[in-house]
């Protein structure tokens, strides 16, 4: 019985064309997987079918295999009573059990095999001719057998026993689409709430998917790791897949049903009346009963309002939209809770925060209603059985399409609605009283809202055309799908996605910029397009039994009417014209290039002029600038006057002259004896020839000047330099750039292969001493002497470098003159804005604080974080360079702090909007500002030469700074958290390098080392020599370098300056966390404490202790250790102790003391006074440990 | 008052669902008879304007029915042979919401409107209630109900007292009796008494064809004279069958009564009056025996 009945089900899907449609899918799914080049996710040199990217791109499809079982499993529990065979069936001789389960397994085992074509595509793509050989390794079926056991099977097995279960218990498809649903939220949440350090091996734990499992396991695998290392049953995995399992069994076991007799389901008998009949006169004819006609277009209003009412009393008491509040609402309870700021600080609810959440968690749901709901109310009548009567009544078609789409409207409306009475109340509960209700109502609904209520009427115009609901729904979600591919194929471009326009990023600096112009023309487009498929939808209505398209594509023509065509012509109209003017504006007006157009001119560049890179260029010592900025028109008309000199020991005859970024005109470079040639290929290019060249050490004087301008508007990378309010805009970005731009070269090496490009050497060498002499700017650094008037809108300030010579006013404009009293580097910037000011004066600094009206909360703390930098600083390593600090914020489309001369631009997505309110929270702001400010020094006083190592002179030490006046202000205790997040930060940046991991002392621009690694290693060395030695250090090297420019230093003499305070033995750590690649795996093993006779504790404890050295593609190979190390006894976990209250880690502390450990097993034994509960080995985290849970142990 | 010229439907499946049907209705009952699968449903959906035709025309006082649908559907009324109801709505506020869709716009009109009818369909103590739940016979009640709603000129009923009781059966053709007097009701069925009971006039449908037209009595007289019977064991009924032109057999007391049939006696056959069960299965005779 069980075999027939699993047979039986087997054969019945297999014949079912889902079964063919849903295989082809996950083959391509899989196929897509290896032989799409530009997929090249986790970075460059991983093998697209080596164990990591296999193993990530099954897990992912675990996710999608939720549509199988719902679409294969759940529907073998629902057939016989959606197909009414259940009264002929269960009155046959079946033993319920086999029956039920042979039926079950059918379908899972159809779900398995459907699944395996994932896969098997995997492989085949992996063969395809264009794909990137160097990207495929060895097919090895062990890869896909172990992810198929571990991930994938497990997940399927999980689902089909709950989804059976569902559909048998709730009796309703739609309960068990909605338990997918949210499954899938679940997991999208959860990862974001789970996203820090400690909360991870809970979210490994429980997510039924194991993505998060799979996350978890492989999180610091390096690029070689990915490659050759096959997945392993690690605890947590087992433990997970094991947990869900079980969970899953026991569930189908216990309330599947499977042996119970079958019996049909009670269906609720009709309470029997009285049978007491109320006689009536029911056999004369009718009442007056005659309908009263009043106009057409009256009554189609009167159907219009009672079949809107009635549709969206359908939909609205409906469990389906219930339960779907109660997810967003749960969802948006998750979000609104999870920690969002770095080193899991709070950010303050701004609204446009809330809305950030609102559309986040509404994205994918908003495109399940859509899908979901246009089938269920497009089809409504149909389903009912109600089509007949329905569609005899003398109602339009007209009628029918408005009310139903009205309808979907309604729940999307309602929904983010609610979304939107949820986050006021929370913010109303986090006591944040400047709730913006205008932009939650133009971003939610104008933004947000609309472009969903066209998608529901393409949604309605594709079931109209398919012959049943649910070939309706797939040719939707083919339709989103297809957004994928749009990109890659070159339509790219916002016109060929239907409902959506170039992407809203709101500030409060600067609202939201062209935005609001550009969606509003794209939702013209769109919107018009949007009638014509309604009009052509509503010709084409569903009217009685279900008819084909051709039969009602012949009475289109009267179904439309007159009216109806006129209303096409002109939307037809509307479509081409604003269609017109989107390719004006984004076309025309400016360039519409995609990234991999970008790519493609930035080889070019790079094919053509590589070869000038070495020429010497002219170097500007002085720079007097006129800078007109015209914030309304964004627009920026520059001039500055400039000296150069050839600092080369060769003549200059000619060199090249850059222009690039956004559109530009009236390009000019002047020098003395020589004038501006553009390039013969491209516009961007010019080259500037000396009639009389350029001789060694000889200045010349001229200007340059562009006109910079955002006209119209564009389709995606709109320009953020210059806008209304909030302008930071920097000279790189600003001014023509002299000599070959480095900078413009493509860093991805996969992009370089397909773009026939060598390997980049991205750095010089740290030991080639020919670029000791310029920073990382090339060969146009040096330092200048600085001046510029800036002038703007006479509501706004603009601000440059230097001190306030002169403010005026004139036509009706605001003019800022600025002076520089010593040379800056060639790095420096123009801002204006609306802005409120905090100023102050410490120590003869005047501290000025620009910032938006809105945003001042946190500016007492940036005050005091600046005026405390300046102390410490200037302390510890030398005096402060200039008589002022300003920042000024800058609006949120670039999210990062820069330091320039006296000046730092602050992004308002940092630090301004942090909640500060939380006293154990990492202050952020204090941080950021500290970091910022001691660029004053590291950077501003002292810069690396151009070479491998120098942003360790700038970040690490501005790390390093940051993190001293960090442990002054606030203790260890914060310290060590943010050293957790930088460790963790690390560990992961290095598994996502695209090229080499470095050592530290030769980092290459490399963020996750020099910032990251930079902080826990400067770390270690404090906790070597001590805070006085490492200052005094620093302070010796900014006293030789300090505004040294040839040679500048590197990275050696940096090291030389901290041997210096070291003794022998510690140069070799302090050798090994600069030079090497050093990573630590200690582990606590064992930990047994002997009460003595004298009230006295003996402790035994096992430390398992490895050293490797990775090279730079991850590889480790061990290393010898033996070194000092910290050993800790405690009364209480010593992890959960870092974020409570002060001085707690030193009261539950039982013993801390350094002991020498060695590779392979350490036995500590100490006797100490109090029974301690915790050991650990490291336990503040101050090694490289790639796994630092395992380091404390319980007794 | 409706004229049907030349219509012709075929359905993607090939089946030819209307042939070539000519027919004019006028005021009064029209009975539409026809075994199952004879073309009657698509014949009622194609005037009650839900499926259109692939050649032909319908005309109902001066309305081109296939070109100007909308116009018919406000002086229709439509009873489907099966049809479902939207969940969750009670009968009150779905006749209510019909009757808008109607045309009833005037609420207090609408009103009495909808009570009435209710009361006339006997499910007045029931209208709080969900018509999803009604039983078979209830749920037909409300659709005639709902189709009487504007006094359409044009009441289309397809076998619709299937599922009813034999009072409520006579109810409603008391009903239909009263209400053809001024409207045109075509009352498909495969239940000759119903025709026999009702119509004026009548005709037979199979195989998408109109077999046979006429009033029942003028029809019945055709045959009068030609119809014997002969009551046979079941065992001898095959070899009737395969000798005379049986064109109907009913069973009474276990025994087979046959019916042939025939210009002169058969032998040990006797003469039967003709009624209009003999005219339906001597027209479906003829025409399988033809075809």
């Amino acid at each position: 019985m069980l075999g027939k009945m699993f047979t039986f089900e087997w054969r019945y899907y297999t014949r079912q064309p889902s079964f063919y449609v849903s295989s082809l899918i996950f083959f391509a799914l899989g196929f897509l997987g290896t032989s799409l080049d530009r997929v090249s996710m986790g970075g460059g040199n991983i093998l697209k079918n080596g164990p990591y990217m296999t193993g990530f791109v099954m897990a992912i499809l675990g996710v999608f295999c939720m549509i199988l079982v719902v679409n294969f499993v759940a529907g073998t529990a629902m057939r016989n009573k959606n197909t009414g065979m259940s009264e002929i069936l269960y009155c046959k001789p079946i033993n319920a059990l086999s029956y039920q389960l042979g039926r079950f397994l059918g379908a899972v085992a159809v779900v398995i095999a459907v699944f395996t074509m994932a896969p098997l595509g995997h492989m085949a793509g992996g063969f395809m001719p264009w794909v990137n050989e160097a990207r495929i390794g060895p097919v090895n079926v062990s890869i896909y057998l172990t992810t198929f056991f571990y991930l994938s099977l497990p997940t399927i097995l999980l689902f089909s026993c709950l989804f059976y279960t569902l559909a048998i218990r709730m009796k309703s498809m739609m309960a068990v689409y909605l338990a997918a649903v949210g499954f899938y939220m679940l997991y999208e949440v959860s990862s974001d709430f789970f996203a820090s350090p400690d909360a991870r091996s809970w979210a490994a734990m429980i997510d039924p998917f194991a993505l998060q499992t799979f996350a978890e396991l492989t999180r610091y695998w390096t690029v070689f790791e990915k490659n050759n290392t096959l997945l392993s049953f690690s605890s947590d995995f087992m433990l997970n897949r094991l947990l869900w399992m079980g969970l899953g069994v026991t569930v189908l076991a216990v309330f599947g049903r499977l042996s119970r007799s079958l019996t049909l389901t009670q269906t609720k008998a009709v309470k029997k009346v009285s049978k007491k009949q109320i006689a009536l006169a029911s056999d004369t004819g009718p009442m007056d009963n005659s309908i009263h006609h009043n106009g057409y277009i009256k009554a189609g209003w009167q159907h219009y309002l009672t079949r809107t009412r009635f549709e969206i009393k359908q939909v609205i008491f409906d469990p389906p939209f219930f339960i779907l509040c109660a997810l967003l609402f749960f969802v948006l309870l998750v979000v609104m809770f999870e920690p969002k700021g770095m080193f899991g600080g709070t950010l303050l609810p701004l609204t446009q925060s809330m809305i950030q959440m609102i559309r986040g968690t509404m994205g994918m749901l908003s495109l399940i209603i859509i899908t979901y709901y246009s089938g269920e109310i497009i089809w409504r009548e149909r389903e009912s059985g109600m089509g007949d009567i329905i569609d005899s009544m003398p109602v339009a078609n007209l009628s029918y399409w408005l009310s139903k789409l009205t309808a979907l409207w309604a729940v999307l409306i309602l929904l983010l609605a609610f979304a939107m009475g949820v986050t006021i109340i929370f913010q109303i509960g986090r006591g944040y009283a400047h709730i913006e209700y205008s932009q939650y109502l133009t971003t939610l609904f104008y933004f947000t809202a609309l472009p969903w209520m066209m998608l529901s009427a393409l949604a309605f115009f594709l079931q109209v055309l398919s012959p049943n609901k649910f070939a309706g729904m797939l040719f939707f979600v083919l339709f989103i799908l297809s957004g994928l591919v749009m990109e890659p194929i070159g339509l790219g471009h916002n016109m060929f996605q239907f409902g959506s326009s170039p992407e809203l990023t709101y500030t409060d600096l600067n609202k939201y910029g062209g935005a609001l112009e550009s969606h509003s023309w794209y939702m013209l487009y769109w919107g018009a397009l949007s009638v014509v498929m309604s009009i052509v939808g509503y010709g084409l209505w569903q009217r009685g039994p279900v008819q084909g398209l051709k039969t009602r594509l012949r009475g289109l023509n009267y179904q439309i009417g007159s009216k109806g065509k006129l209303a096409l012509a002109s939307a037809a109209v509307v479509f081409v014209l604003s269609g017109a003017n989107i390719i004006y504006n984004t076309r025309v007006l400016n360039n519409y290039t995609t990234d991999s157009d970008n790519n493609v001119v930035m080889a070019d560049y790079e094919k053509r002029y590589r070869q000038y890179y070495k020429d010497p260029v002219p170097v500007i010592r002085k720079l007097n600038a006129s800078v007109d900025i015209f914030p309304e028109q964004r627009k920026i008309v520059a001039d500055a006057k400039i000296e150069v000199i050839n600092n080369s020991d060769k003549a200059i005859n000619r060199f090249l002259v850059t222009i690039m970024g956004f559109r530009t005109s009236n390009m000019q470079v002047e020098l003395e004896g020589g004038k501006l040639v553009p390039s013969e290929k491209d516009d961007y290019v010019y080259w500037f020839e000396f009639d009389k060249p350029l001789q060694p050490g000889e200045k010349r004087t001229g200007h340059y000047a562009v006109t910079r301008q955002q006209e119209g508007f564009v389709d995606i990378n709109d320009t953020v330099q210059i806008v209304e309010n909030g302008t930071f805009i920097n000279n790189t970005e600003l001014f023509p750039r002299f000599g070959y731009q480095p900078f413009l070269q493509l860093q991805d090496p996969v992009e370089r292969e397909l773009l026939g490009l060598e390997p980049l050497q991205r750095f010089h060498k740290l030991e080639d001493s020919e670029y000791y002499g310029q920073t990382i700017f090339g060969p146009e650094s040096g330092h200048l002497e600085f001046e510029a008037t800036v002038s703007t809108s006479a509501d706004q300030v603009a601000i440059a470098p230097g001190y306030l010579q002169k403010e005026w006013s004139e036509n009706n404009r605001r003019y800022f003159h600025y002076k520089m009293d010593a040379p800056i580097e060639n790095y420096f910037s123009f801002m204006s804005g609306r802005y409120e000011t905090l100023k102050t004066s410490h120590k003869g600094v005047s501290i000025e604080i620009y910032y938006h009206k809105t945003h001042g909360i946190n500016v007492p703390r940036m005050q005091q974080a600046v005026m405390d930098s300046i102390d410490y600083y200037s302390e510890n390593f030398g005096p402060y360079q200039h008589k002022q600090a300003r920042i000024i914020e800058f609006p949120g489309y670039r999210d990062f702090a820069q330091s320039f001369p006296n000046t730092i631009a602050f992004s308002e997505r940092i630090g301004f909007i942090t909640d500060l309110s939380d006293e154990s929270a990492i202050d952020q702001v204090y941080y950021v500002t500290a970091h910022e400010m001691a660029h004053q020094w590291w950077g501003g006083q002292v810069d690396g030469a151009n070479v491998q190592g120098s942003t360790v002179i700038s970040e690490t030490l501005a790390q390093y700074s940051a993190l001293m006046l960090t442990r002054k202000k606030y203790g260890d205790k914060k310290l060590r958290t943010i050293l957790r997040f930088e460790l963790d930060r690390y560990l992961r940046g290095r598994t996502l390098e695209l090229v080499e991991e470095l050592p530290l002392m030769r980092v290459e621009n490399q963020p996750y080392i020099h910032y990251r690694k930079g902080a826990v290693v400067v770390m270690s060395l404090i906790d070597l020599l001590g805070e006085e030695k490492m200052n005094h250090a620093l302070a010796g090297f900014l006293a030789e370098f300090k505004f040294s420019e040839n040679p500048y230093p590197t990275t050696i003499d940096l090291l030389g300056y901290i041997n210096r305070e070291a003794s022998e033995k510690e140069q070799i750590f302090i050798a090994s966390m600069f030079s090497e690649i050093s990573l630590y795996d200690l582990k606590a093993q064992d930990f047994a404490v002997e009460e003595l006779d004298n009230d006295q504790y003996e402790v035994t404890f096992t430390i398992d202790a490895r050293r490797f050295e990775a090279d730079g593609s991850g590889m480790e190979t061990e290393a010898e250790l033996s070194e000092m190390i910290d050993v800790g006894l405690f009364l209480d976990n010593p992890d959960k102790l870092s974020g409570s209250e002060e001085g707690s880690v030193e009261s539950k502390l039982v013993y801390l003391q350094k002991h020498r450990i060695s590779s392979g097993e350490n036995i500590i034994k100490v006797i100490v006074p109090e029974k301690p509960v915790f050991a650990g080995i490291d336990p503040f985290v101050k090694l490289i440990d790639r796994d630092s849970a395992d380091n404390i142990i319980k007794l | 008052m409706l004229e049907i010229s030349n219509l012709d439907k075929t359905y993607d499946n090939g089946v030819h669902a209307i042939n070539d049907i000519s027919l004019s209705v006028p005021k009064g009952l029209f009975g539409l008879l026809g075994p199952n699968g004879a073309g009657k449903s698509t014949l009622m959906r194609t005037i009650a304007t839900l499926q259109g035709a692939d050649s032909g025309s319908i005309r109902f006082d001066g309305i081109d029915v296939l070109n100007n649908p909308i116009e018919l559907r406000r002086r229709l009324g439509y009873l489907p042979q099966t049809f479902g109801v939207y969940p969750r709505v009670s009968a009150l506020d779905l006749l209510d919401h019909l009757a808008i869709l109607k045309g009833l716009t005037d609420k207090t009109q609408r009103k009495e409107v909808v009570e009435g009818l209710l009361a006339q369909t006997n499910l007045y103590q029931h209208r709080k209630k969900f018509v999803s739940g009604f039983s078979g016979g209830m749920r037909q009640r409300f659709g005639i109900a709902q189709a009487l709603l504007g006094d359409p000129d044009l009441l289309i009923v397809d076998e619709p007292t299937s599922g009813l009781d034999p009072e409520e059966r006579n109810r409603f053709h008391n009903l239909l009796v009263t209400l053809g007097q001024d409207k045109v009701i075509i009352l498909s069925t495969h239940i000759v008494e119903d025709v026999s009971e009702l119509c004026p006039r009548m005709a037979v449908l199979a195989d998408g064809q109109i077999l046979r037209e006429g009033s029942p009595s003028a029809l019945i007289d055709e045959l009068n004279g030609q119809i014997w019977r002969k009551t046979v064991s079941i065992e001898e009924v095959e070899n009737v069958e395969s000798q005379l032109p049986v064109i109907s057999k009913r069973l009474f007391a276990g025994r087979t009564i046959v019916h042939v049939l025939s210009p002169d006696a058969p032998q040990g056959f006797e003469t039967a009056p003709a009624n209009l069960e003999d005219v339906y299965f001597s027209t479906l005779h003829a025409q399988r025996t033809a075809a």
